[in-house]
């Protein structure tokens, strides 16, 4: 990963793990799997930095953990919002979509003479 | 949720997550068509440093609360230090130079320590050491003098009232007939008055009696150690008779193991035999000018120092009027006490000293190697602190972690070098320097291996405050920024005060050395040897900025790895172990001069070349090739000093060459660094031809001497 790339993550990643298991429970790989079909394939070079992330959150409360059956019957921790999830979620998805709007008006505008 | 969970489980279930995850990808990649072990394989490389990822998951949950925070905290070091040792199997080198550097500096200051504390800091081996003192007469033009027979009666009947014991001894040999034949004793004559001067009472027998000095008797005290090597430690020891130059004496008893009087303090030095001098009572005739009693004293409780030597003093004045023609005025006599201790060490204190601070600055360089050594292999791994610091590994753990690191370092080579230590003691004590006492009894105890430990755990915390430094700015910026420039810059400033530290200590330790010797003056006037020494200077100049700018340029301006640079150097090296013997002996055969100056012409050759090659596989080549001509010198260099050389002056001539080779070390690396700083890396390469051409010149112009051969 390039340094540039990984500094784009480090605004990102939190925020996308939220998206991620904002539709139901899912365990590490399952999220690491919905990030690389959504986001981009091979976002994280080392995957195993993603775990730190996650229990950072659990950590501060927006995700909670439990242990469960996995699809093809092994055990594995799966990670569900919790209500200070949902609304960190919204909170930052509001603010990315007014920055990216920005952005993009800048983007598509006039070129500065 | 995980309030009351212990450590262990926590780990284990960090550690089945991951697993989780690796079962998971490697079934995917299998999907794709790989072989099950190659997908197992690709699934642990992008997982990444498991141990790492374990730890940082870890330290995450344990943020909250105080009482996991303290259990954390012992959880925390175990956990830093397994992965310290883990980071350092993937990179033995580094290891294995940093580790050897600080076990020979730690080794040197604990052996250094150790004759230090055995010699100047161990309390005398007396009670209450500090009451005994030496007893000196003194007048115009003799500083310290003994005492006359008469004088001794004097001062034993006049300071009664302050000393707990006044005696006197002389040392000599004598032989001691036996069944066998002969035997060569050590003995000392004492007055019975000596056993309560230093305290000492019998381990077996009894000591002799001032009632024994007045009858004359002929009793013997014997040593401890000679107990056991004529007596076999037996009891029936005491009552024997030893014949000694013809006269018999009685064995009355046997003192304590270890016992010495000062003066014996040189390793083999201690007596075999004390045998009483029959000094009877005072009389007219005794002579006053015979000086030839060494006095010792305790002082009585209470009594002070400055107490008792006035009553010497006036028992001095008093015997000084009554023999005007023994002590006329201008002789101005009088007496004066010195400590024991001062007494037996006081002339080596402040050459231990000078020495104890050189080994201190030998530390303090030695630590800077390591940190430098920490620092390059830091700005490579500046990603890995970079990405962990982005993903939930705080500066505090990153900072613990490289304190883990440099702790084990250290620890590595602190026992290393307690083990070298003890080794230098021993053959320090079998070399038994001559003029310093109380070597023989000289090991590591306990106050020696609590220095070895303080030292070594102020060596983890100067090596790991340089790399930290780097890793702050590095862990901020380097996400931030593309370049290497922001955590090169912020090395580079480490790097340079590294350098300039190294050079200010080098300078005092050579001004140490200076100290050290008093006979160099001699040799100053010797211009062959100042001609090759100011070469010589020049030479290193070259040496020591290689040793600096060849690894920089490497992994800066080359891109090489860590573990690359030390190979090179590594090259560079191994050509001088195959050189040196080469030059040596064709030196002998062909003459110093030539091959001094074929090996400084090629190695100006060799550098310019580098210059042309620089960022090619080429510049590694010739650095090996640099190694060869470069190391090649140094035996000519040192065989064509003792050849200008005068008789039994080659321990200073060499001193001498390699105290201004010093200076020459210290002043390149800087001046390179200024350069490189400015100029660029390259630059430094041009300073470093110049000096070989300057210390070529030195030598053509060197005098011819006639070469001095050992008359047979």
């Amino acid at each position: 990963m390039t340094p540039a790339n990984a500094n784009l993550l480090r605004g990102t990643l939190e925020l996308l793990i939220l998206r991620a298991v904002s539709g139901g429970p899912r365990h590490g790989y399952g999220i690491l799997e919905w990030l690389e079909r959504t986001v981009a394939p091979e976002l994280l070079v080392e995957e195993g930095t993603l775990y730190p992330a996650l229990h950072r959150l659990q950590e501060d409360g927006l995700i909670a953990s439990s242990w469960g059956q996995s699809e093809n019957n092994r055990r594995a921790k799966y990670y569900r919002l919790t209500r200070a999830g949902v609304r960190r979620v919204a909170r930052e998805s509001a603010a990315w979509r007014a920055y990216a709007e920005r952005v993009l008006g800048v983007l598509d505008g006039e070129a500065p003479a | 949720m995980s309030g009351g969970r212990s450590a262990d489980r926590r780990a284990s279930e960090v550690r089945e997550e991951l697993e989780h995850h690796i079962a998971r990808r490697t079934e995917a990649l299998i999907e794709r068509g790989m072989s099950p072990e190659a997908a197992r394989a690709e699934a642990e490389r992008r997982l990444g440093d498991r141990a790492s990822i374990e730890s940082d998951c870890l330290r995450v949950s344990e943020r909250r609360g105080l009482g996991r925070r303290v259990r954390g905290l012992v959880d925390d070091g175990a956990r830093d230090l397994a992965q310290a040792l883990r980071s350092y199997r993937r990179r033995p080198l580094f290891a294995a130079a940093s580790v050897l550097t600080m076990a020979l500096a730690v080794g040197a200051a604990t052996a250094v320590f150790g004759i230090v504390s055995g010699v100047l800091l161990r309390p005398m081996p007396y009670p209450a050491p500090d009451d005994v003192f030496r007893l000196y007469n003194r007048w115009e033009g003799v500083p310290q003098a003994a005492l006359s027979r008469a004088e001794y009666f004097d001062y034993l009947e006049g300071t009664s009232s302050v000393f707990a014991g006044l005696g006197v001894f002389g040392q000599g040999a004598a032989n001691l007939e036996t069944e066998g034949g002969a035997e060569r004793v050590l003995m000392t004559g004492v007055s019975a008055g000596i056993w309560a001067a230093v305290g000492v009472s019998a381990e077996v027998g009894r000591l002799s009696t001032r009632e024994e000095e007045i009858a004359g008797a002929y009793v013997a005290v014997i040593s401890n150690e000679y107990w056991h090597r004529r007596f076999g430690g037996q009891p029936e020891a005491v009552g024997q008779s030893l014949r000694l130059n013809g006269t018999e004496w009685v064995v009355i008893g046997v003192l304590p193991a270890g016992f010495r009087l000062p003066g014996e303090f040189q390793a083999g030095g201690a007596s075999d035999l004390y045998l009483q001098m029959g000094l009877g009572t005072p009389s007219p005739e005794d002579a006053r000018g015979s000086h030839i009693h060494a006095g010792l004293v305790r002082l009585a409780p209470g009594v002070s120092r400055e107490r008792a030597e006035q009553v010497l003093g006036a028992v001095a004045a008093g015997f000084v009027e009554r023999f005007p023609d023994d002590y006329p005025r201008d002789m101005r006599f009088g007496n004066y006490l010195v400590p024991v201790a001062e007494d037996v060490v006081g002339a080596v204190r402040p050459v231990l000293r000078v020495l104890f601070g050189a080994v201190v600055l030998v530390v303090l360089i030695a630590c800077a190697n390591v940190a430098g050594l920490v620092l390059v292999r830091s700005v490579s791994r500046r990603h890995e602190f970079a990405l962990r610091s982005a993903l939930g590994a705080g500066r505090g753990t990153l900072g613990r972690q490289v304190l883990a690191e440099s702790a084990v370092l250290a620890l590595a080579g602190g026992l290393l070098g307690v083990g070298l230590a003890v080794a230098a003691l021993r053959g320090f004590v079998a070399l038994d320097p001559p003029g310093l006492p109380r070597v023989d009894t000289l090991r590591v105890d306990g106050t020696v291996l609590g220095f070895a430990l303080g030292l070594t755990a102020v060596a983890a915390v100067l090596f790991s405050l340089a790399p930290l430094a780097v890793r702050r700015a590095a862990a901020a910026a380097a996400l931030r920024e593309s370049g290497r420039a922001v955590v090169g810059g912020s090395a580079d400033r480490v790097r340079r005060l590294l350098v300039g530290g190294q050079l200010a200590l080098a300078l005092v330790l050579l001004a140490g050395a200076g100290l050290l010797g008093r006979s160099f003056g001699a040799l100053l006037s010797n211009s062959t040897l100042m001609m090759l020494a100011t070469s010589s200077a020049f030479r290193s100049m070259t040496q020591s900025s290689l040793l600096v700018f060849v690894p920089l340029y490497l992994a800066n301006a080359m891109g090489y790895s860590a573990w690359a640079v030390g190979a090179a150097m590594m090259s560079l090296q191994v050509c001088g172990f195959v050189a040196a013997p080469i030059a040596g002996s064709l030196s002998d055969k062909v003459g110093r001069r030539s091959i001094m100056m074929s090996s400084l012409g090629m190695t100006a050759v060799v550098l310019i070349a580098m210059l042309f090659a620089g960022g090619t596989p080429m510049f590694v080549v010739l650095v090996a090739v640099l190694g060869f001509f470069l190391f090649a010198i140094r035996a000519v260099l040192q065989a064509w000093t003792l050849d200008a050389t005068p008789p039994n002056m080659g321990g200073s001539a060499i001193g001498l060459l390699f105290g201004v080779q010093a200076c020459g070390s210290a002043i390149g690396p800087l001046i390179c660094g200024i350069l490189a700083d400015n100029y660029g890396l390259l630059s430094a390469f041009y300073f470093m031809a110049f000096t070989i051409v300057i210390a070529n010149f030195f030598v053509f112009i060197v005098p011819d001497i006639r070469v001095r051969r050992a008359s047979a």
